[in-house]
């Protein structure tokens, strides 16, 4: 069983001693340099020599005794007899570097032997020197080594905050904190804690730590070891049995910890949690040199934390900003969906009262118009009935006549247009009426060279309609179809089911026409065709959508034009 | 000899009509404010169809059809007129007896007319 007892320090040096053993030179600033030779004059002379230069001394005979005193004390210089009565120096600085590496260790040797010197400089020795030995020398040398091992702990400090400041995101950190800890202070089993939000201590990430205790352990401030720490935020070295400690008594404590340091890590006065340090294997225990290492290795995590901290509230925030930033282009969006329903819903409040005058004029200009038509058409007609006899009065007559029914008719169609009809909706099959205007037009459409072909669907597409609208603007886009072909041509009407919707388009041959016409095309009064009154797609237009449908037309000019028409179909009852 | 009476604001319209009438064999009497319609077909004359304007100045063309459904004459009428939305008014008509093929928009066909005349006359 090892020895019982605990060396705790502050980074403060107010330290503390509990335990059976006080171990003086620990707590001295002195470097401490073990002379280990077999002769009993070396060793009392760099016994007395080094101490006179302020060097606490330890001394050992053998191999083993070398051991035991690196083992129980924090030596930064070994000066090794390369030949002992018990080993091999050789096999001795092995072990040495095994147990503590950052040791110094000097060979002393009465053989001259360039070999040897080399071999113990590959094994990691500083320097050798040989015997007889000068105390200035050996004292001039072993400052040269201290100057190196102190660079070199400048050197890794450098490194550790390089590496530590390499990143700013937390999961990163922590993994390079757990993997420097292991390295820096030669930990087997390390962790670090935060601070979750109720203020406890959870296990943030860690090495030797089994999942089911990281997720199960929250310890309160104040708790345990750790908990002391973060609310002393007083850094603890633990060697021993802790339970002659009054700080500790009350607290659950790991067994199977041979030495730690638990080290608060705090930023601005505020505790951001603690890092642990374990050494499990190795028999060692933590000395002063690592608890120094460990404060300023703790400051700069705390420093990297709070930096990665800020970076995560700073992530956070801008997730908020690029929500709160969608959310305003989503609303900006409904925004303008909205603005774009007000300007169509003016258009069509505009177009609606244009049309409301539009109606109220053409009503009242066809009864002013009607009754002098009838009169010259009545005067005409009643001039035929009574009988003219000369053949060119009666022609001028029966044109009369005609122009008279051709002014009705457009002013029929005006009316149609400023008043369409609500229409007189039932369910038929689109195939069926579609067949019925053909079958009045074909003939007409064959005689002027116009071929119609038919494209039906298998099985009936039921829609809800005013036949006699939708078969009126059938014949209107067929005429027009017929008018955009000089004396040839093929019109075809393919009827097909899209989605919810039956389609039926009417395709024709002919000259097609341009953009700037297609535009312009349900335009009210807008024409090509010299006698047209320009009002036949509106009033199609408006009956479609009083069908809740569609009616688009696409062109190209020197190849042909396709009316498009869409139409619900009828819900099943 | 069928007797009919038209009703219309405009007189030239009126002479036409009378002309065809008159042509084709009918009697004729005309009004041409329409206020008198009542008091012609209540004197006891006998009027076999009345031709009738629907919009004029100082009397509808309902306010006719009303009186005469008021006073039960029974006497077809042939509405011929300027300008009217036949559908909106159908169930309008239907009230008083007609449907929607006894209301003419001018300009009229005469011929047609005059079949028009003929064939309510034989239903009557």
């Amino acid at each position: 069983m090892r020895p019982g007892f605990i060396i705790c320090y502050s980074v403060l040096e107010n330290y503390f001693f509990v335990g059976r053993k006080r171990e003086e030179e620990l707590v001295d600033n002195k470097f401490c340099v073990l002379v280990v030779d077999d002769e009993d004059d070396t060793r009392e002379m760099l016994d007395r020599g080094l101490r006179r230069r302020g060097y606490q001394v330890k001394v050992a005979a053998d191999g083993k005794e070398a051991i035991k005193q690196l083992k129980a004390s924090n030596i930064e210089i070994i000066l090794l007899d390369i030949r002992l009565p018990d080993c091999e120096g050789i096999d001795l600085l092995e072990n040495i570097k095994k147990i503590n590496p950052d040791t110094e260790v000097i060979i002393i040797t009465g053989y001259s032997s360039v070999e040897s010197a080399i071999l113990s400089m590959k094994r990691g020795a500083y320097d050798y020197l040989e015997k007889p030995l000068k105390i200035d020398k050996v004292a001039a040398l072993i400052e040269k080594a201290l100057e190196k091992h102190k660079l070199l702990e400048t050197v890794a400090l450098y490194e550790i905050s390089t590496a530590i400041f390499s990143t700013i995101k937390m999961k990163e950190l922590l993994q390079i904190i757990v993997d420097l800890t292991m390295k820096v202070l030669r930990a087997d089993d390390t962790s670090v804690m935060l601070l979750d939000e109720q203020g406890k201590l959870y296990i943030a990430i860690s090495y030797g730590l089994t999942e089911d205790i990281i997720k199960k352990t929250r310890i309160a401030i104040g708790e345990r070891i750790s908990g002391w720490v973060a609310q002393n935020t007083e850094p603890v070295i633990l060697t021993g049995d802790l339970k002659d400690d009054p700080r500790f008594q009350e607290l659950s404590v790991r067994g199977d910890i041979k030495s730690a340091i638990v080290v608060p890590l705090v930023k601005n006065k505020k505790v951001l949690g603690i890092l642990n340090a374990n050494r499990i294997k190795i028999e060692k225990g933590f000395n002063k040199g690592d608890l120094y290492k460990a404060s300023i290795f703790a400051s700069l995590v705390s420093l990297a934390l709070d930096n990665a901290n800020l970076y995560k509230e700073l992530a956070i925030l801008k997730d908020h900003m690029l929500l709160a930033n969608e959310g305003l282009k989503k609303e900006e969006s409904k925004c303008r969906d909205m603005i774009r329903e007000l300007e169509l819903s003016q258009k069509q409040l505009m177009q609606s009262s244009k049309l409301a005058a539009l109606g109220r004029l053409v009503s009242d200009m066809a009864h002013e118009v009607n009754n002098p038509l009838m009169v010259i058409s009545g005067t005409a007609q009643l001039a035929l009935m009574e009988g003219v006899q000369d053949e060119t009065m009666k022609s001028n007559f029966q044109i009369i006549r005609n122009e008279c029914v051709r002014a009705k008719d457009i002013i029929e169609r005006l009316l149609q247009f400023s008043r369409p009809s609500k229409g007189e909706f039932k369910k038929k099959d689109i195939n069926d009426s579609i067949r019925v205007i053909v079958s009045l037009i074909s003939h007409q459409f064959e005689i002027n060279g116009i071929a119609i072909e038919e494209h039906y669907t298998k099985e009936p597409l039921w829609v809800c309609i005013d036949d006699k609208q939708i078969q009126e603007i059938i014949l209107n886009i067929m005429n027009n179809a017929k008018d955009a072909m000089k004396d040839s041509g093929i019109i075809k009407i393919i009827i097909s089911q899209e989605q919810d919707k039956a389609r039926i388009n009417i395709e024709d041959n002919g000259f097609g026409m341009p953009q700037e016409v297609l535009n312009k095309i349900f335009e009210p009064f807008f024409t090509t065709k010299e006698k047209g009154t320009g009002i036949g797609l509106s009033i199609c237009q408006n009956i479609i959508k009083n069908h809740n449908g569609e009616l688009n037309y696409a062109s190209i000019v020197g190849k042909g034009t396709t009316a498009s028409i869409k139409l619900p179909l009828a819900k099943e009852q | 000899m069928s007797k009919i009476l038209i009703v219309d604001d405009e007189p030239v319209i009126i002479d036409i009509l009378t002309k065809l009438l008159l042509l084709n064999n009918f009697e004729v009497l005309s009004s041409v404010t329409g206020e008198d319609v009542i008091d012609i077909l209540n004197r006891g004359e006998k009027i076999d169809l009345v031709i009738l304007d629907m919009k004029m100045p100082k009397i509808r063309g309902t306010d006719i059809l009303k009186k005469m459904r008021e006073f039960d004459m029974g006497v077809p009428v042939l509405i011929l007129t300027g300008s009217i939305d036949k559908y909106k008014h159908e169930e309008e008509f239907k009230q008083f007896g007609l449907n929607l093929d006894d209301v003419w928009q001018k300009p009229v066909d005469l011929y047609l007319l005059l079949e028009k005349i003929k064939s309510k006359l034989m239903k009557s």
